[in-house]
């Protein structure tokens, strides 16, 4: 009864060591429970304060898709059932929304992204997601866990 | 695969939904039942801080006692197959050094605690651990 606990994880990745660090721990998870990973990249048109043109969102969302393809592709020698989504918009609302449509049961993510200290001074993706929403956030450093000892 | 999990545990429901979630998700794994002991937490009715006595730490450890046996029976876990640990200190600060101590490799908190305000916040003590863990920290609600 436990061990089907974890049908589908969702983890959100921007690329950063924080979030291939969050993409580690749920394929770890996903190995041992059989849960489907979806993995979610957001292409986030709301966080410059530039207006974005309809290119550069079609330019941005391409990135992304390339980056979910990547890392599904490195990832694919793992027994895991994974599948790459790419969502424009927010990234945290993103993340809240995509995680309620599609009914997981946990959402993994890094500690801090690619904004790095200003993003975390400003509030953090991760922040954000955790004020959101009602499924369990594992919230992964960036840092090794046995680092320095 | 965490081997050995951290589970604060404050006495609130959000914690107590913490623990379940980690015993229902990782049963293999350790469980290091953690409460904190805060020399700045005035429980209701008391409108001034304790005085730090060696017999306030005594009451202190024995309601932690009550606490891991009430939190344990309430999801009928035998309490010999739980490791419990208690520091004094903010509850954030002694979570995260309890992780080195313990030698747990993850962390498993309720969103908020006892004395949160609003249904949707996320309490402090949760967003202080997520920030400062040096290990990936679960945030259950």
């Amino acid at each position: 009864m436990p061990t089907d606990h974890a049908d589908a994880i969702l983890v959100a990745t921007d690329g950063s060591d924080a979030s291939t660090a969050a993409l580690e721990r749920a394929l770890a998870v996903a190995e041992r429970t059989g849960a489907v990973v979806h993995l979610l990249a957001v292409a986030d048109t709301a966080g410059s304060p530039m207006t974005f043109g309809v290119d550069d969102v079609e330019e941005l969302e391409l990135a992304k898709r390339r980056l979910v393809d990547g890392v599904v592709e490195t990832i694919d020698d793992r027994d895991v059932d994974v599948s790459g989504v790419v969502r424009r918009g927010a990234p945290a609302r993103e993340i809240v929304r995509y995680a309620d449509e599609t009914d997981v049961d946990a959402i993994v993510l890094g500690r801090t992204g690619r904004a790095g200290a200003a993003g975390a001074m400003l509030g953090s993706t991760a922040d954000r997601v955790l004020r959101r929403t009602g499924i369990p956030v594992l919230v992964v450093p960036d840092a090794p866990e046995d680092g320095g000892s | 695969m965490p081997s050995s999990i951290l589970v604060a545990h404050d006495g609130s429901s959000h914690a107590q939904s913490a623990l379940k979630y980690a015993l229902e998700t990782f049963p293999d794994a350790r469980i290091v039942l953690f409460h904190a002991i805060d020399p700045f937490e005035t429980s209701p009715g008391e409108d001034r801080l304790s005085s730090l006595t060696e017999e306030w730490l005594q009451r202190e450890r024995e309601a932690a006692e009550e606490l891991f046996e009430g939190a344990l029976a309430e999801l009928d876990v035998e309490p010999d197959t739980v490791d419990t640990d208690t520091a004094v200190g903010s509850p954030a600060q002694t979570i995260v050094a309890a992780v080195e101590r313990t030698d747990a490799d993850q962390i498993v908190v309720g969103s908020r605690g006892r004395g949160g305000v609003g249904e949707s916040h996320v309490g402090s003590t949760a967003e202080l651990v997520v920030k400062r863990a040096s290990v990936p920290v679960t945030v259950v609600r």
